[in-house]
């Protein structure tokens, strides 16, 4: 009897382990959600989801198209227009729901995005004006419970625009503190499209120069610098890492071979990686700059900036560049207060970490082959790839830095992915001999590689997720979302979600439940990672919303 | 006492001096921080939304009527417009030898434009569309040569002709500067024309005057160019 009540007793705490294991990812979909106001000429897309207490606040954009038709000439120009904002509830269910019109004044804003700025929401407004060549961006607070402006409209910002630039895209980039209590605004005019003519002209000039500003809350300014002067005049503005005291730390590439930059056949043309190297530039509370080469002699192909809340240090993280790939990883520790340098490290791959990567995303990738003569041919193939990969000291078309992260024992976990292009032109000639050339962009997103970096910067492990996708004419800089609780590291793409074991081993990506309900449309838009934890998804059918929610 | 004045009179001036120093330098602060003026910040020259547009219509470019209309927005989605044309050149219609080619000469329309703001929300700007209405009339007094009869004299033609044109319409807008715009309409749609006149021959007596009433319907579609002056 006390043995059958022991075998009860653990078999029930077996299970319950299972199921605890089995909850890790947690999702929630709500139930079909009308909403009017969608049409050829208004499109919803989402920007945003952020938390206040409870609840959670979508924020979507209906994109709107200007429509000008001379009879053969049709241009349909698209610009965002009013919010809409849904308040949900933990599963995802709409609460209540807000349009937040453009029209001030009469005049139409262009909205940019809604984010949480303390206990409220704050929505981002710009406007071009073409009377004093400015672009002008507007702040609104709004009351999380009522959904509806709380207080007046301020004008945050400013700068200036060419008379071309009359139609310009926000030149603003607006980042919150980790508390979400403050905001830093920076105007880069390298936003700003340029023609070929300004680029060069750029490139010979000495400074490229930002303004920034910081508001509290309350949108009171805390804090404005004018002119800061930020490399060389064609210096791409990459990432920033702002902390809770308003100490700002902002890197950039200065690049440094302009030449060579496209390879080009007869037919097809490629993408060749061109190296960079990375100027970083702090700022302190008390308006104290200084600018940091990072690894002079070095260059990079793609770096970002990661804020360790835990010791306030900033870690520069960049591929080492190397024609065709990388061949390692540099990092740079730095205390964001007082710009003092705590280490600095630069990783190789080793030849033999290069094959093993290669190796093991080939095997994952690989079905078993049936007969004995298809198992000959591939050994025949993995034999020359092995040949190819002796003479290699980078890892092929390394060459997007995702996201970094932090753990609690001041571990570093850096995710990058494999990603090349190339164009293919095709010229038809019909029955009338009229030739037709069109011209296909392939965008090749392959497999994901992360490597966990010790507490002194050296490198522990590494781990693959085989994968590759290919958008045709479309590209975006990442295709996938990595999530991370401290402890775990996930993959979310295309509907498929996988931890990441980052033990020189491969993991493989598995459909969510609920996929049929999101692959209606599949659009980089409406799905967005919210707090490194959760992947938002928003599905758009005609006139119905489903939203999603994927926890860790 | 004099001297007393002076001074009084100097300190003022340097007080009120210092005043629109100490304003000069606030206004210089305030203008990278924030700001609830926005009005000013929003005035780029093209006036606020308006209500009222006046414009001159080139329309019917293949037949060639100059017309002014007025056009009024009801709400962000509805406007109506109506006005008058006047056939001031013969288009391309120019080598049209039959009498219905004359009788495009001289003549009116009326239209009634109901329309809807598809996008912009505004008469200055975007696209709408809507179905167009004209009434068209002309009083017609041509000699033309016969050329059902054996001797191709001239015949004289008399009467009237009204006509009902129905399209629908679509057009664009855009405002080029404060108070003009710039637009184009291009419908599609028919016309139904009703002739009725009376054939005679002012020489030859012998020639009986005779009835003659035509109607017919006939596809259209009219492509239009507007100048608008907004109030």
């Amino acid at each position: 009897m006390k043995k059958t009540t022991l075998y009860i007793i653990l078999f029930f705490a077996f299970t319950n382990i299972k199921a605890q294991k089995r909850s890790s990812i947690s999702e929630y979909v709500s139930s079909p959600y009308e909403f009017k106001g969608i049409s050829r000429f208004n499109r919803l897309i989402f920007e945003n989801i952020v938390q206040i207490n409870k609840d959670y606040y979508a924020i979507a954009i209906t994109r709107s198209y200007d429509v000008n038709s001379y009879v053969v000439i049709r241009t349909a120009t698209p610009h965002n227009s009013d919010f809409v904002l849904f308040k949900l509830d933990a599963k995802m269910n709409v609460k209540s729901m807000e349009k937040l019109p453009v029209e001030v004044m009469e005049k139409d804003l262009e909205s940019i995005d809604i984010k949480k700025l303390g206990d409220n929401l704050c929505a981002f407004y710009y406007f071009n004006n073409r009377k004093h060549f400015k672009q002008y961006l507007f702040a609104q607070l709004i009351n999380p419970k009522t959904l509806k402006p709380l207080g007046k409209m301020f004008k945050i910002a400013e700068t200036p625009i060419t008379k071309k630039q009359k139609n310009v895209s926000p030149i603003f980039n607006i980042v919150l503190s980790p508390d979400s209590k403050q905001i830093l605004i920076t105007n880069d005019r390298t936003i700003a499209p340029r023609k070929k003519r300004e680029k060069k002209a750029a490139s010979v000039q000495k400074n490229h120069k930002v303004n920034f500003w910081i508001y509290n809350q309350n949108l009171e300014l805390l804090n404005f610098v004018k002119d800061v002067d930020f490399g060389k005049g064609n210096t791409e503005f990459l990432d920033v890492a702002f902390d809770n005291k308003g100490n700002i730390g902002f890197i950039g590439f200065e690049q440094k071979d302009s030449k060579g930059k496209i390879k080009k056949s007869a037919k097809n043309t490629e993408y060749q990686l061109v190296g960079s190297s990375i100027i970083l530039k702090i700022i302190n509370t008390s308006g104290e700059e200084s600018v940091i080469r990072i690894a002079e002699k070095l260059s990079f192909t793609s770096a970002r900036i990661v804020y360790n809340p835990n010791t306030n240090n900033i870690a520069i993280v960049g591929l080492l560049y190397s024609p065709g790939g990388s061949n390692g990883i540099y990092t740079e520790q730095i205390n964001l207060e007082t710009g003092e340098l705590i280490n600095e490290n630069e990783i190789k791959f080793s030849k033999e970490l290069i094959k093993s990567v290669d190796k093991i995303a080939r095997t994952a990738k690989r079905s078993e082959p049936k007969t004995e003569r298809k198992q000959k041919r591939q050994d025949k193939k993995d034999r020359k790839r092995d040949a190819v990969l002796n003479k290699l000291d980078y890892i092929q078309n390394l060459c997007r830095l995702g996201e970094c992260y932090y753990n609690d024992s001041n571990e570093l976990i850096v995710v990058a992915q494999q990603y090349y292009w190339y164009s293919v032109t095709t010229t038809t000639t019909d029955a009338k001999g009229h030739r037709t050339t069109t011209t296909t962009y392939y965008y090749v997103y392959d497999d994901i590689i992360t490597f966990k970096l010790d507490n002194q910067a050296e490198l522990d492990n590494f781990g693959i997720v085989p994968h590759h996708n290919v958008l045709v004419n479309y590209q975006v800089y990442k295709d996938y979302f990595a999530l991370y609780n401290s402890e775990d590291l996930y993959i979310y793409s295309n509907y498929n979600i996988g931890k990441v074991t980052i033990n020189n081993k491969a993991s493989t990506l598995k459909e969510i439940k609920n996929k049929k309900s999101f692959s209606a449309r599949r659009s980089y838009n409406n799905i967005f990672i919210y707090d490194n934890k959760n992947v938002f998804l928003a599905n758009i059918t005609k006139k119905k919303l489903t939203f999603g929610m994927l926890s860790i | 006492m004099r001297n007393n004045y002076i001074t009084k009179a100097s300190f003022l001036l340097l007080f009120i001096l210092q005043l629109n120093l100490l304003n000069a330098q606030k206004t210089k602060t305030d203008k990278n921080g924030p700001s609830s003026n926005i009005a000013s910040f929003l005035d780029d020259g093209l006036g606020t939304k308006r209500y009222n547009l006046i414009r001159l219509r080139l329309s019917r470019l293949a037949v060639g009527f100059v017309g002014l209309t007025y056009e009024r927005k009801i709400s962000n989605k509805f406007g109506i417009e109506a006005g008058g044309f006047y056939q001031a050149f013969n288009g391309l219609n120019a080598l049209d030898i039959t009498y219905m080619g004359y009788a495009h000469k001289n003549q009116i329309q009326a239209l009634l434009f109901p329309k809807f703001y598809r996008t912009g929300k505004a008469m200055n700007k975007g696209y709408y569309w809507g179905p167009s209405y004209r009434f068209m009339t002309a009083s017609i007094d041509v000699n033309q040569p016969d050329y059902s009869s054996n001797n191709y004299s001239d015949i004289n033609f008399k009467g009237n002709f009204t006509g009902h044109m129905l399209t629908l319409t679509r057009g664009s807008h855009k405002q080029i500067s404060k108070n003009f715009t710039f637009g184009f309409e291009v419908g599609i749609g028919a016309y139904l024309l009703n002739y009725n006149l009376t054939k005679s021959d002012p020489k030859d007596p012998s020639y009986k005057p005779s009835k003659l009433n035509d109607g017919f319907i006939e596809f259209a579609v009219p492509i239009d160019i507007n100048f608008g002056f907004l109030f």
